[in-house]
């Protein structure tokens, strides 16, 4: 009978355990000093709460504090890499919807790059901060932290990450997509713990005008009590607010606009002392991946309307369109008629006719965003066949996430 | 007493106290080994780390001894217990975590993954036995010591620990094996 010698197999199986240790962290002994003075903050602030409450004499209402939130408590536990910060899932998306978002994202890791096969996997659990409807509109948001050799993708093995993932809720509740094609992640390298910024975004939520508000969803440190705002609105105004977060997050129509949020000062403190915080809302080290919805950069007019008029097309950012009705020969001479402007620093466009999809910027023609109806020469037709095989004209626009456009092009017979 | 006091405390300061961070750099990743064993997680085991190291460091001037580390281990032992009595909240495992495909040349992580899965079985108490008395090389006075328990508590858990691993076959292919009957 072949029998195992308990206690050296016992030293053995736990060194062997311990193999695929994380290297030393940098900052050890300094999130040791970090934890120590939360520590004594904490006691401190429990030693004053208390002698207020005798002094007093009173016992706190339990409603006064908000009894029904649903957030986790401040200071909640979390791993040292981690954000100290809330965990604000509601309950209005079903936890195994966001544990899809999270499997997901992991299989894109995976498959982006794959660990060498003998390479042990360690399974992580991730921190929470965000999963909710956002009130008015059709769109879920989760956001949480993930670290560690995850579900052996080795991009996992390289520091903690931060993840915003959104998805309609139509989608995600729709059993052949749940999990899968619903959602689209922002994903960058996690903050340090502590970074006393804002992780936000946005919501589109269509309006009785046909066009689309925008709901800022933001999420920062607890200990902040409310975020002061401005944001250029339709017509150019500016508009200024503060709203209240709740446990460090709070979402706000801000209707349409034509810039991005802008985040002036975190409110801490009872008397609400202001920390400067100039920044835009979105997720930090993703400029410009957290985008609104902008308003329309508005009608064309003097386009000549035919078979050979592509367009006019309305939207946001990159993209391409085929008009598979328009049927000419290659060389023909094109007129771009555009209109645009830029929420970020981005100064122009590039529109192409029959372009290489790819290469949208090296062609075709620059337009300046100044918000004015700019008429200019396109490049000559390609072969309509080309691209697709079939007859019809694409028209490219290259732009940046942030800036809207209309575009127009004609074709001269 | 005041003045056996004063003796010890002379006693100690003569010896060369290690400074905080110099230990840390010195121990810090053995002690997180420790705390992996206890907790399956290398994530969760910096944090309990952390938290201990947190603990120990506005009395590190006056942790009287030259066993820092041994001080240390204990209180990396009772802030894990306590923990678990809390019934730790601070990451909540999301359901539905895919994995990823294993096959036969995973077989080494998978045999890890065994022994950890048998060790995450084992009530709280034993486990913690396990790792001090046969990671740590603790002797069984050490352990007892450590974990506020009898000499004879230690020797019934490690017993009882030791059978749950063998039904749990998660010790097979480690160490040395011998043949012969009972």
């Amino acid at each position: 009978m072949v029998r195992t010698d308990d206690e050296p197999a016992l030293r053995a199986a736990l060194a062997d355990l311990t193999v695929g240790q994380p290297d030393l962290p940098v900052d050890r002994v300094a999130g040791v000093r970090r934890r120590h003075a939360r520590r004594r903050q904490l006691q401190a602030a429990a030693a004053a709460g208390a002698m207020a409450i005798a002094a007093l004499g009173v016992i706190a209402v339990s409603g006064v504090f908000h009894g029904a939130r649903s957030t986790q408590s401040l200071n909640r536990p979390v791993p040292s890499w981690a954000l100290p910060w809330d965990d604000h899932r509601d309950g209005s998306v079903p936890q195994p919807i966001l544990a899809g978002a999270v499997s997901h994202w992991v299989a894109d890791q995976l498959a982006k790059a794959p660990l060498p096969p003998n390479q042990p996997i360690t399974m992580r659990p991730v921190v929470w901060y965000l999963g909710t409807r956002i009130p008015g509109t059709d769109h879920v948001v989760a956001v949480f932290e993930a670290t560690g050799l995850h579900a052996g993708a080795l991009a996992l093995t390289k520091g903690p990450r931060l993840v915003v993932a959104h998805a309609a809720w139509s989608d995600v509740t729709h059993s052949s997509v749940r999990g899968g094609y619903a959602w689209s992640y922002v994903d960058v390298a996690a903050p340090s713990p502590g970074y006393a910024g804002v992780i936000g975004g946005y919501a589109p939520a269509g309006n009785a005008d046909g066009g689309f508000d925008n709901v800022a969803w933001l999420l920062t440190s607890p200990k902040a009590r409310d975020a002061s705002w401005t944001v250029e609105t339709a017509g150019g105004r500016t508009l200024s607010g503060d709203v209240p977060l709740d446990h460090g997050y709070a979402s706000v129509d801000v209707g349409q606009v034509m810039s991005r949020v802008r985040i002036n000062a975190l409110a801490t403190g009872p008397e609400g002392q202001s920390v400067p915080f100039h920044g835009w809302l979105g997720v930090p080290g993703a400029p410009g991946r957290e985008v609104p919805t902008l308003v329309s950069a508005g009608s064309l007019v003097g386009v000549p309307q035919g078979r050979l008029t592509l367009g006019e097309s309305s939207s946001q950012g990159s993209s391409v369109y085929v008009d598979g009705d328009a049927n000419a020969p290659a060389g023909r001479p094109t007129t771009v008629y555009a209109r645009c402007y830029s929420a970020d620093d981005a100064r122009s466009i590039r529109v192409t006719v029959d372009g290489d999809i790819t290469r949208i910027g090296r062609s075709g023609v620059r337009v300046v965003c100044d918000g004015q109806q700019h008429v200019l020469p396109g490049n000559p037709t390609g072969d309509p066949t080309a691209r697709t095989g079939a007859v019809g004209h694409s028209v490219g626009v290259r732009a940046s996430n942030l800036t809207a456009w209309t575009v127009a092009v004609v074709i001269h017979a | 007493m005041s003045s056996l006091g004063g003796v010890v405390v002379e006693a100690v300061d003569a010896v060369r106290r290690v400074p905080f961070d110099e230990f840390v750099a010195a121990r810090g990743q053995a002690l997180h080994r420790t705390a992996y064993l206890l907790t399956g997680d290398w994530a969760l085991a910096e944090d309990l780390l952390q938290t201990a190291l947190a603990r120990a460091y506005p009395r590190w001037d006056r942790i009287v001894g030259d066993d820092p580390e041994g001080y240390l281990r204990r209180i990396l032992v009772n802030t894990w217990s306590s923990w678990w009595r809390r019934k730790w909240r601070g990451e909540v495992p999301t359901d539905e975590m895919r994995d990823a495909p294993t096959n036969d040349e995973y077989v080494a992580a998978d045999r890890r993954d065994a022994v950890r899965m048998a060790l995450a079985r084992l009530p709280r108490r034993q486990r913690a036995v396990v790792v001090l008395r046969f990671h740590e090389d603790m002797t069984e006075a050490q352990v007892a010591a450590a974990l506020g328990i009898s000499v004879g508590t230690v020797k019934s858990q490690t017993a009882k620990a030791l059978a749950k691993l063998r039904e749990d076959a998660a010790l097979t292919g480690y160490g040395t094996t011998t043949t012969g009957g009972e």
